[in-house]
């Protein structure tokens, strides 16, 4: 065991705690225990994950590991007897941190966790999230659901402690709502959900109280859901005041939000000062939550959609003797509280962990012990048995809260479609864990299972694109946005966004652009939006359109990296190299391992004649991406020609003559795809082809084939093919995959309507071209789709699909994207000249 | 009616830090915060001004 530093560990959470609407209360001295809190530790963000689902987030949170190894995956679950319950701890696969601590015999108490009913055995006090909500008329009976309180005879202390709302008087509402005297309560229920969310607020922080000052502990975790209720009802009101909201209710409403953290600071207060100056105070919320432009203007009607106000960074605030103390911490995310808890404790961290201790927010250099896994370190650590059933009364009355937070959908009609829905997003959010996790192969048929099985199903369709995206399937992506734009009823803006991605990626920029012009008059409150038409601009060079556009989407997320770096380039471009510069260095501020904001910095740098600083800009990213030609290729310039070190620059020679072979330009597809077309429109663009000239020009093909003998035997022989570095050469789809991996391969893929395909192939064989010969349609089609999967899958091969009927009529256009693909300078009015409309026969 | 009157034994060995606080009796937000002391303070406070009502009434 390493040394225990902490001796004590509390750790508190706030759920969907924000800093930006933090940051004016601590500036107006509105939170002073937060703002003590924050003087004397560290503070930072804390990262999501995907889906942005509380119940989940916690026990990832409680676990340090994924969802999919947690086994939390939905706030609900099948009940055992056909239908859906709130999700229980007993579907908890792995041990929680107040498991592992129960095992090691540290004291340990939990209030409120979500989920932790029904309460663990630990060893200590458990009170189950089942605990706080009233679930009966005041002053009725107001029993204690079975299973809330570890141990059992304790329940007499607890249920005595809790608070009804309807105790409340008006000095605990006006403190919210100063007008409440103005509400209409037949009309509108606002009072009452604020007086349940200050009573269930209350119950947690008395549980918390009571055990903190009468109880001897190791370790408590204390959980509030207050923030996010509060924010879920009544964000919309918060300033600044949103579109569409009546002025009157802004009037009444608009402190509520801040007030919730306010009294959510006095209860810290409290809380610190029982724990003592001994104990470590861990404070943290699993998710932020919108609190301005980007809250999201209506919700859609599907499960679990309140979480899409839900904002990808939560708080993190330490403080303790072994804490460091006015600092910031980076790089933080869920996934690291157990770990960095078991290192405070002295104890060691599972391989099987997916987070990290946060070490940086150690006084000391702390070397962590591993195991492989606590599952596999036997010992009495008080989970549940498997099996263990839930109370059914205590599972209605907790339903009912999650129905009306709006995560689940009233329980009304059939049971059996509810649990298969159930079950199926329940699916939906582990192919999201996978997603996020990076592990897209598994996601993948777990989404296509789903979009097949539920096609109007929209959301299923958009992640399986946005996976096929990710994994660089373009034609599946292709495919999955056709049919999602085929059942488009209500056109919606995130399909235009994807398909201004997809459009970009299949370097069409200009019509990627009309989609994002399109998505504009709905979404141009997103950053991402904004981003992506400043990529579309710098690829078709248009620098200060997209200067426009990345400074747009900065101004709406100033912590976005990608913005930065786009706005560094299209300055770069505009040899406003200091400008470029500032920029760059903001996005690797934000994002430091982004070898193409290092590359263009360097740039930048070197034009400001900065040679030292630039060679460390071009290091940097040739050490991110080894791969990183032209980046070596600077170095050695900036070492020869200008810092005069050429000895420096030897290690790049020699990279580039082992590692990096040249670039070689294919141009593909089936035979009569227009392949001869395009190999003459590159000749005339001024690429050098490898031709040998030996297939001759004939009727068929009057302006020639431009074909290279040696292709035809490629399957048997490609030691030849090094012939072809940075020249043009045809290969047709079928032989693609016989090209050697060592040089790096672009390939213009034609595409052609496979009816003219084949009619021209029958002519050219002097056969029948009014039979359609089917059998060789299908062959065709399949060999097609194999190539296109297989090029895919090539991290040396980038691809451009070009259709034949669009580079006839529309020829300026491709030949603009042809010429930002190849990345050449292209003589296009050659290109253009080339295209002969007579030419296009057996339409 | 909630029974506060059950609670968890002291701890021993803890020195009792005694602090004033005023107490009203329609609570506050403090109050609350405060925990379960506070919650308790609160309706000690509450009930003794009921009672006090009450047999006030009763004499009238």
């Amino acid at each position: 065991m390493s040394k225990r530093l902490a001796k004590k560990v509390l750790v508190i959470g706030w759920d969907a705690a924000d800093w930006k609407v933090i940051n004016p209360l601590l500036d107006a001295g509105l939170m002073p225990a937060l703002e003590r809190l924050i003087n004397r530790g560290a503070m930072g963000n804390l990262a999501t994950l995907d889906p942005p689902l509380s119940p989940i987030l916690w026990t990832s949170i409680a676990t340090g590991k994924t969802a999919d190894k947690h086994g939390i995956l939905n706030f609900v679950e099948p009940n055992g007897t056909g239908d859906i319950q709130p999700v229980s701890v007993t579907s908890r696969k792995v041990k929680a941190i107040w498991n592992i601590l129960t095992q090691e015999g540290f004291k340990t108490h939990l209030v409120g966790w979500w989920p932790s009913h029904p309460a663990e055995p630990i060893n200590g006090i458990c009170v189950s999230n089942n605990y706080q909500r009233a679930t009966s008329k005041y002053e009725e009976p107001w029993p204690l659901s079975p299973g809330t309180i570890h141990p059992k005879e304790l329940e007499p202390v607890f249920a005595g402690l809790r608070v009804h709302p309807a105790e409340l008087t008006s000095a605990h509402i006006l403190p919210f709502v100063p007008r409440a005297n103005e509400v209409d309560q037949k009309e509108d229920k606002s009072l009452h959900t604020i007086a349940s969310l200050i009573a269930n607020c209350t119950n947690i922080q008395a549980a918390a109280t009571e055990i903190l000052e009468k109880q001897d502990w190791d370790f408590m975790g204390v959980y509030f859901d207050t923030i996010d209720h509060f924010c879920h009802g009544f964000m919309q009101y918060h300033p600044p005041r949103l579109e569409g909201v009546p002025e009157k209710y802004y009037e009444l409403y608009k402190d509520v939000v801040s007030n919730a953290y306010r009294f959510q600071d006095m209860m810290l207060e409290r809380l610190v000062q029982l724990a003592g100056e001994e104990a470590t105070i861990i404070l943290l919320s699993d998710h932020g939550f919108h609190s301005d432009h980007l809250r999201p203007k209506r919700l859609p009607n599907e499960p679990a959609s309140p979480a899409l106000e839900h904002s990808p960074f939560g708080i993190l605030c330490m403080a303790g003797e072994h804490i460091v103390s006015d600092e910031r911490i980076y790089g933080a995310t869920l996934l690291d509280i157990t770990p960095t808890i078991l290192t405070l404790f002295g104890l060691p961290v599972g391989r099987d962990m997916d987070g990290k201790p946060l070490l940086q927010a150690l006084k000391e250099p702390v070397q962590p012990e591993l195991i492989e896994s606590w599952e596999k370190i036997p010992g009495s650590c008080g989970m549940h048995p498997p099996d263990l059933q839930q109370d059914p009364w205590a599972a209605q009355e907790a339903m009912q809260q999650l129905i009306e937070l709006g995560y689940v959908e009233p329980l009304e009609g059939n049971k059996e479609l509810r649990l298969k829905k159930t079950k199926e997003e329940t699916d939906f959010y582990l192919a999201l864990v996978l997603i996020k996790a990076n592990r897209i192969k598994e996601a993948v048929p777990i989404l296509k299972r789903l979009y097949h099985d539920n096609p109007h199903i929209v959301r299923y369709g958009l992640r399986l694109a946005n996976c096929y995206k990710l994994q660089n399937r373009i034609p599946e992506m292709r495919k999955t946005v056709d049919s999602l734009r085929d059942k488009d009823q209500k056109h919606l803006p995130q399909l235009d966004l994807l398909e201004g991605t997809l459009l970009l990626l299949e370097n069409k920029p200009r019509k990627a652009l009309e989609c994002f012009r399109i998505a504009e008059g709905s979404v141009s409150h997103l950053p991402h939006l904004h981003l992506q038409l400043g990529n579309v601009y710098n690829k078709i060079k248009r620098w200060q359109d997209a200067e426009r556009s990345f400074e747009k989407a900065i101004s709406l997320d100033e912590n976005n990296a990608s913005a930065y770096h786009g706005l560094g380039l299209s300055l770069l471009r505009q040899n406003r190299y200091e400008d470029a510069a500032e920029h760059l260095l903001s996005s690797i501020g934000l994002m430091h391992f982004y070898p193409e904001a290092h590359y263009h910095l360097g740039e930048a740098l070197y034009h400001l004649q900065r040679y030292e600083q630039a060679s460390q800009a071009f290091q940097l990213a040739a050490t991110m991406n080894p791969g990183f030609k032209k980046a070596h290729q600077w170095l050695i310039r900036i070492y020869e020609d200008h810092l005069l070190q050429p000895e420096k620059a030897n290690y790049s020679h020699m990279f580039i003559k082992d590692k990096i072979k040249g670039t070689i330009y294919i141009v593909s597809g089936l035979p009569r795809s227009g392949t001869s077309l395009m190999m003459q429109m590159l000749k005339a663009g001024g690429l050098e082809i490898l031709t040998d000239e030996l297939r001759v020009k004939d009727d068929n093909n009057p302006k020639g084939y431009l074909e290279y003998e040696k292709v035809k035997k490629l399957a048997q022989d490609n030691s030849w093919v090094g012939e072809a570095e940075g020249r043009t050469i045809k290969v047709i789809a079928q032989l693609l995959q016989f090209l050697p991996d060592r040089y790096n391969y672009k390939i213009i893929f034609m595409e052609r309507d496979m009816n003219e395909v084949l009619r021209s192939q029958q002519k050219m064989l002097g056969k029948d071209t009014s039979a359609f010969p089917l059998g060789l349609a299908e062959a065709f089609q399949k060999q097609l789709e194999r190539a296109k999967g297989w090029i895919a899958a090539q991290p040396n091969m980038e691809v451009m699909y070009v259709n034949y009927r669009d580079l006839i009529e529309n020829a300026e256009e491709q030949v603009e994207n042809i010429s930002s693909f190849i990345n050449h300078e292209l003589n296009t009015g050659d290109m253009i000249k080339t295209v002969d409309r007579s030419l296009y026969r057996n339409k | 009616m909630t029974d506060t009157n059950e609670q968890l034994p002291e701890k021993t060995g803890k020195k009792d830090e005694k602090t004033e606080y005023v107490v009203p009796p329609e609570g506050s937000l403090g109050l609350l915060a405060l925990g379960a002391a506070g919650i308790r303070a609160w309706r000690k406070k509450r009930d003794e001004v009921k009672k006090e009502q009450k047999n006030k009434q009763a004499d009238e």
